[in-house]
């Protein structure tokens, strides 16, 4: 059986949540509620080198936003 | 003489091998009201076949042949009373599910069950062999015909019927012609199918609920499959379009259910064609249908009008080549034949227009009642039935879907049944649709696996590990909290301990969202040290000190810890770099007043960081937050932890055993958390399964987290029948076998787990007690965790249906560190989330699960590279990347082999970048610099190229399995310690045989079959030996050295302990002319390890002046021997060839004495007085040394021409691989002197008479004309000569087969005086 998400030639989004956690994501497949696209769509590895680029903060937004006004 | 055609050939032969099924039954049931002649009924019966041969005609065989015999007998009619209701239906299911011996039973049983005077069943059951469903009309039609004219008294008058079953049978030959001619319809016809079917799927995946039986049982069962008239006239309509037929779009319906269902993209299915293929046959009774294979191509997501397409033309080129007989085809293609499934296909699919059979009798109004199907012949069977309107409109379809009841629970066929339709009014549609778009899930089911089964809500756990911990510590100071060797520490000890490390951490920069490195030897510091970094705020990451430099190099460069804690030995060992080391054994007092804990640990901070095996290479570092820890420690909590405590109703002690590297050790934490005693088990201890065993029940363990490889050791070792039984087994890290699953369930007063959860999850994620199903399952979801079973465009699959499983919940890591492309890769959007929970994301696991019909999942494999060995994770791809790394190689594959006893173990395959192979031993001791343990391969194996799929990827399946045949050559074992351990090693690892200087690690073996093999030999030759000998000296010869310095002996010594410290009465053995006792070692495997054996070996080998003794000395000395091992008989005595005649001397000697003597055992060895014309050797004489080697089983033919003198002598005895290779020089002429000594003694011997009986072996091969016989001690035993032959000459009675024999004998014998015991071979 095949992955959707392991398809070297298939055409993939980059989705962002509010917590600002990346996920790559099939570019047929609806969006899930409580994700954007932020990029594509793509190939993967471009999808990919935009996450690499991007999230640079790997902490969810929520503990980023508590140690902040702690 | 008539032939059998094709078709009856094959049921014939079916019907020989079980007569009894009732599988090739065809029946019909009619129910008549009104006054029935039974005697015109019977008439009419013997009528019917006298019109249709083939209803009396037998089938007896005739050279294993079926002839064709018809009889003057006519069937008969049975008329019976009988009750409507049960009655009726038991009646009914006797005579339709009885089968028939078609070697001397007509093929038709008729019965009549009279319920009422004027109402009649009649149940008319024939064999395939006489009938098919086309003959029913022709048959119930000339039925009629035959009462309507026997009611009126005459005998019917029909027209003959231009043809007979045997006319067909004949033409049926003429017609298909003979293979051998190409030009022949059977040959082209042939090859027509053999290009169809090239590369059929010899077996269809479908969602069994069990496992195939090795042979079907036929039994079915069947539910009903119904198509409104609105979907059929659609079907129709969509026919017409592509100009299809009914059946084909009801073929791509199925197939496309089929393979949404798992079963891929080629999917055969069977179906059937009348077969009458003249007008002249459509009224004759008897056997034409044929079976056709219809292969249907759902590959690359076509449109339902691309696949009906594809279908038209595939199955009109079928049609038109269904001449060929489906068992002739069967035979031609030879697919793997069994008899556990149809051959060619498994699936079957009918269609025909809804017709009644109609049976018209005078005064009697008959309608045919449908039984439920009983019998299977195929896994599957979709039959349909279309409906038309009198007026021909489309009035429905329906029919049964019958299913096999040894394969598919009735959950499954209602699941395809009710699909079915379903995914046809999807495809019918909308035909320009890709067929993958239909979803098979109904709205209910859709609800049941993401919903219903996923129902895991409780309060989230507020509380950090650290907070549960430290109001734990406040709440019982004083109870022991952790336990590791003689460090024994309280609760509050270890808070104390663990804050003042706290406090040091914190001034080295440990804070939140910062990782600090443990690098610590397994210890009670490890668990301070852990709960210390936690206090901090901060997340730990481990260090595995036996990792490679180079790996905890990388580990420390990506994760980037602010301070390592370590030790000054450790820190004296290991490189950390720049990075700050704080050393627990130099921990100053706090100097200002203690750190507060740290409060601003929120529930996604990060609570430590664990390195997995990463495909492309690098190993990758999971974080994972407190909350994932603190969901899974409530659910445990106020779970299992809960219900152990109130049954014990005391504390509990767990043991952490894996490394503290793996989160695995929290599975133990957790119970210290919760206010229990943690044992952390020493690694020389943890890793011995005897050793852990001891440990367990001495200690009182009462809980363990193991991987089920070693628990499998562990059960072996007796941990469930000791005197303390563990109430809580863990099992977790890979898949449970059926095997251990069983012996689990089977012990009593355990509970057994199984835990699931990759390191990505938090230790489980699933989980299920064996004690609820009989085979492994992995269960259900802990709290407030889902899982997704989801298929290639993410979405539910059916139950029954592997998918790959989804993740989601609070034990979700946050990701890997330093790698968010891995991570947005693996972590990714849920699709399913609830309504509050937007946004979430859930992990995709690499694993192929599937739920049954009760919501439970069941782990099927990886659909990955990623695998599992002794619980470890590895990806090949890292392991491969390693190899390709090594200059020398151009590229690498590495798989996984499963060896005999279903051990795993890794394989590489090198494709050399140059003409020099290069050297396997070289390229592991280079991966062990950059790989752990487990991940570098067991065997490395030079390939020339590495198989290729076409598309030019690796093709792992294609591998070839490891060639352990052909190692470096390594030298035989030389004596009796080597002789055992070579044994053991080829034993344990499963190889035919195995040098003395071949490493146990190079051969695959690893930890666990270092303690298989210690068990073993512990058992074969007693001793002391442990795994730390093992690793140190990882050769027979190595170890035959530390074995021998326990038992500190001389191998040449008169008094030869070949195995000691066993608690039963030792076996003596006396050796042969030649002195030496070392043959006997092969003996060890075979008796009792309970029994000590000693060797007797002559003085002379090593004192000269012990030769030339009188006799008398030897026996006494040898008695004396005997008695100082063992004061007391009863005395069990060996010997072979003179060492026999010494035997039985020693026996009477001691017999004499009053001792007891209950075994005398002699190999092939005669009183001299049998051998009369022997005169002694001269001593150096070629007679001699010929005679020396050949008694010892040497050939002396193989030294040469020329008589023997001592160089020649010398050099076959120590040629290489000889058993005596070690001796020296002296030692050689040592046993020539020894051997003609005994030769002189031998003439002299005067046996006494021995009272008991005695076990004699023979060897039978080349014995001269006048060798003497056993008879030759008749004289000097008083009870039986129990004699076994063995085949072998006189001097090779020690080799590995004869010794295995009387190895087995004495065994026997040995059991039957000490009552039973296991063998030393059983454990």
């Amino acid at each position: 059986m095949h992955n959707p998400f392991d398809d070297d030639n298939g055409s993939y989004l980059v989705l962002v949540n509010a917590e600002r956690q990346h996920s790559l994501w099939p570019a047929a497949i609806d969006v899930p509620a409580g994700w954007s696209t932020a990029f594509g769509a793509d190939t993967r590895t471009a999808c990919l080198d935009y996450v690499e680029e991007h999230w640079t903060d790997m902490r969810p937004a929520s503990l980023v936003a508590a140690m902040n006004g702690a | 003489m008539s032939p059998v055609s094709y078709a009856q050939r094959r049921l014939w032969f079916l019907n020989r091998v079980d007569g009894r099924s009732a599988v090739y039954n065809c029946s019909l049931v009619l129910r008549a009201r009104g006054d029935l002649d039974h005697a015109a009924l019977a008439a009419a019966l013997a009528d019917l076949a006298d019109r249709h041969h083939v209803l009396r005609t037998v089938y007896p065989a005739v050279d294993g042949e079926p002839v064709p015999r018809r009889l003057d007998r006519r069937p008969a009619l049975d008329v019976v009373a009988c009750a409507e209701g049960a009655p009726l239906a038991e009646a009914l299911a006797a005579t339709v599910d009885r089968g028939f011996d078609l070697t001397t039973e007509l093929p038709v049983r008729a019965t009549v069950f009279a319920t009422a005077p004027r109402e009649h069943v009649l149940a008319l059951v024939l064999h395939h062999i006489a009938c098919d469903e086309w003959s029913w009309q022709p048959l119930l039609d000339d039925l009629a015909t035959a009462y309507a004219a026997r009611a009126a008294g005459r005998a019917p008058r029909w027209t003959p019927l231009p043809v007979t079953y045997p006319d067909y049978a004949v033409w049926q030959r003429e017609l298909l012609g003979d293979q051998d001619d190409p030009a022949s319809l059977l040959a082209t016809q042939l090859a027509f199918w053999r290009e169809r079917l090239a590369g059929l799927p010899a077996e269809l995946d479908l969602p069994y609920d069990r496992p195939r039986p090795a042979v079907a049982d036929h039994r079915g069962a069947g539910v009903p499959l119904k198509l409104d008239g609105d979907l059929h006239r659609r079907l129709l309509a969509v026919a017409a379009d592509h100009g299809c037929t009914t059946f084909m779009v009801l073929q791509a319906g199925l197939a496309v259910l089929l393979s949404r269902l798992g079963a891929g993209t080629d999917i055969p299915i069977g179906t059937a064609v009348a077969g009458r293929l003249d007008e002249a046959l459509e009224d004759v009774v008897g056997f034409f249908v044929n079976t056709l294979v219809l292969r249907s191509d759902v590959s690359g997501d076509p449109t339902f009008s691309e696949l009906l397409h594809r279908l038209r033309d595939a199955d009109l080129a079928a049609f038109d080549h269904q001449d060929v007989p489906f068992e002739r085809l069967v035979e031609d293609l030879n697919p793997e034949r069994s008899l556990a499934r149809h051959p060619l296909f498994q699936v079957m699919l009918t269609l025909s227009r809804a017709q009644e059979a109609t049976l018209s009798l005078p005064g009697l109004t008959c309608a045919e009642e449908h039984l439920d199907g009983k019998v299977a012949k195929f896994d599957l069977s979709a039959d349909f039935r279309e409906h038309y309107t009198p007026d021909g409109e489309a009035a429905g379809i329906d029919g049964a879907l019958e299913y096999a009841t040894s394969l598919f629970d009735r959950a499954t066929a209602d699941l395809i049944a009710d699909a079915l339709p379903r995914l046809l009014g999807q495809l019918v549609s909308a035909p320009h649709r890709p067929v993958g778009e239909a979803d098979p899930l109904s709205a209910e089911h859709r609800h049941q696996v993401l919903v219903a089964w996923n129902d895991t809500d409780r309060p989230a756990a507020r509380a950090t590990v650290t907070e549960v911990f430290e109001a734990q510590a406040a709440r019982t100071p004083e109870a022991t909290a952790l336990v590791c060797g003689d460090t024994r520490l309280t609760f509050a000890e270890l808070d104390d301990r663990a804050g003042l490390l706290a406090h040091h951490l914190r001034a080295a920069g440990a804070t939140t969202e910062r990782l600090v490195g443990l690098a610590l030897p397994r210890s009670a510091e490890s668990v301070v040290a852990m709960l210390a970094v936690l206090k901090t705020g901060a997340a730990y990451l481990h260090l595995d000190l036996a990792y490679p430099p180079d790996r905890i190099g990388h580990m420390l460069r990506d994760a980037a810890p602010v301070v390592v804690v370590t030790d000054t030995t450790t820190a004296a060992v290991h490189d950390f770099g720049t990075l700050p080391a704080v050393l627990v054994d130099r921990l100053a007092a706090p100097t200002g007043p203690a750190a507060a804990p740290n409060r601003r640990v929120l529930p996604s901070s990060a609570a430590y960081v664990i390195y997995t095996s990463g495909s492309t290479g690098r190993p990758k570092g999971v974080l994972t937050p407190h909350s994932a820890l603190s969901n899974l420690y409530a659910f445990h909590r106020d779970g299992l932890i809960a219900r152990t405590e109130a049954t014990a109703g005391r504390r509990l002690r767990s043991a952490v055993t894996a490394s503290l590297s793996f989160d695995t050790s929290w599975e133990a934490l957790f119970w210290m958390l919760a206010g229990h005693e943690l044992h952390v088990i020493r690694d020389d201890v943890r890793r011995d399964a005897d050793a852990l065993t001891a440990y367990v029940h001495t200690a009182g363990i009462d809980v363990l987290d193991v991987t089920p490889t070693y628990a499998e050791h562990l059960l072996d070792a007796g941990l469930l029948s000791g005197p303390h039984v563990p109430p809580v087994l863990l099992l977790g890290g890979e898949g449970a076998g059926q095997t251990l699953w069983t012996r689990v369930r089977e012990a009593t007063g355990t509970r057994c787990l199984n835990l699931y959860g990759p390191t990505e999850c938090t230790l489980d994620a699933l989980w299920w007690d064996a004690a609820d199903s009989p085979h492994p399952l992995i269960g259900t979801p802990i709290g407030n965790t889902r899982a997704y079973v989801l298929d290639e465009r993410l979405r539910p699959v059916p139950p029954g249906v592997p998918g790959e499983l989804y993740v989601t919940g609070p034990g979700l890591a946050r990701g890997y560190v330093s790698r968010p492309d891995a991570t947005a890769e693996r972590f990714v959007a849920c699709p399913f989330a609830a309504p509050g929970e937007a946004g979430s994301r859930m992990y995709r696991t690499g694993d192929l699960v599937r739920r049954d019909h009760r919501g439970r999942l069941d782990y099927l494999g990886r659909i990955d590279d990623q695998v599992k060995v002794r619980g470890f994770r590895i990806e090949l791809g890292e392991v491969e990347t390693a190899l390709a790394r090594c200059p020398e190689v151009a590229r690498a594959a590495v798989a996984v082999h499963e060896a005999a006893g279903g051990d795993k173990r890794l394989v590489g395959y090198v494709q050399p970048a140059t003409d020099r192979a290069p050297d396997p031993r070289d390229l592991r001791r280079r991966l062990a610099t950059a790989l752990p343990d487990h991940m570098v391969p067991s065997f490395l194996q030079v390939v020339e190229h590495l198989p290729m799929t076409p598309n030019g990827k690796l093709d792992r399946s294609a591998l070839p399995p490891p060639d352990l045949a052909h190692r470096p050559p390594s030298r035989g074992p030389r004596g009796p310690y080597e002789e055992v351990l070579c044994a053991l090693f080829a034993e344990v690892l499963g190889l035919g045989r195995v040098g003395a200087e071949e490493s146990f690690f190079d051969l695959g073996g690893h930890s666990l079959l270092a303690t298989r093999l210690l068990a073993r030999v512990r058992a074969v030759l007693g001793g002391e030996l442990t795994v730390l000998d093992l690793f140190q000296a990882p050769t027979a010869a190595d170890l035959a050295v530390r074995q021998a310095a326990g038992a500190r002996h001389d191998p040449l010594a008169p008094l030869l302990p070949l195995r000691t410290g066993a608690d039963r009465p030792a076996v003596f053995c006396v050796h042969p002319a030649a002195g030496i006792g070392w043959g006997y070692a092969g003996l060890l495997g075979h008796l009792d390890a309970g029994h000590p054996v000693y060797g007797l070996q002559a003085r002379g080998l090593t004192d000269a002046a012990a030769t030339g003794r009188p006799w008398r000395d030897m026996v006494e000395d040898y008695v004396e021997q005997v008695r100082s091992v063992q004061p007391e008989g009863p005395y069990r005595l060996i010997g072979w060839s003179f060492g026999a005649v010494i035997a039985h001397l020693m026996a009477t000697e001691l017999q004499a004495a009053g001792a007891q003597v209950d075994l005398l055992a002699l190999l092939d060895g005669y009183p001299p007085a049998a051998v009369p014309g022997h005169r002694p050797l001269a001593e150096g004489s070629p007679e001699a040394y010929a005679e020396l080697l050949e008694s010892l089983g040497y050939d002396p033919a193989a030294c040469g021409a020329g008589p023997l003198g001592p160089d020649a002598y010398e050099r076959a005895l120590r040629r290489p691989g000889s058993a005596l290779e070690r001796l020296t020089r002296p030692e050689t002429a040592a046993l020539a002197r020894v051997f003609a000594d005994n030769d002189r003694i031998y003439g002299e011997l005067k046996p006494r008479l021995y009272r008991g009986d005695m076990v004699f072996f023979s060897a039978t091969e080349g014995r001269p004309q006048d060798a003497p016989t056993p008879e030759a001690w008749r004289h000097h035993v008083t009870g039986r000569i129990d004699v076994h032959e063995l085949a072998c000459a006189h001097g090779e009675i020690t080799r590995p087969e004869p010794i295995a024999r009387i190895g087995a004998v004495l065994a026997a014998e040995l059991a039957r005086l000490d009552g039973p015991r296991t063998a030393a071979g059983e454990r």
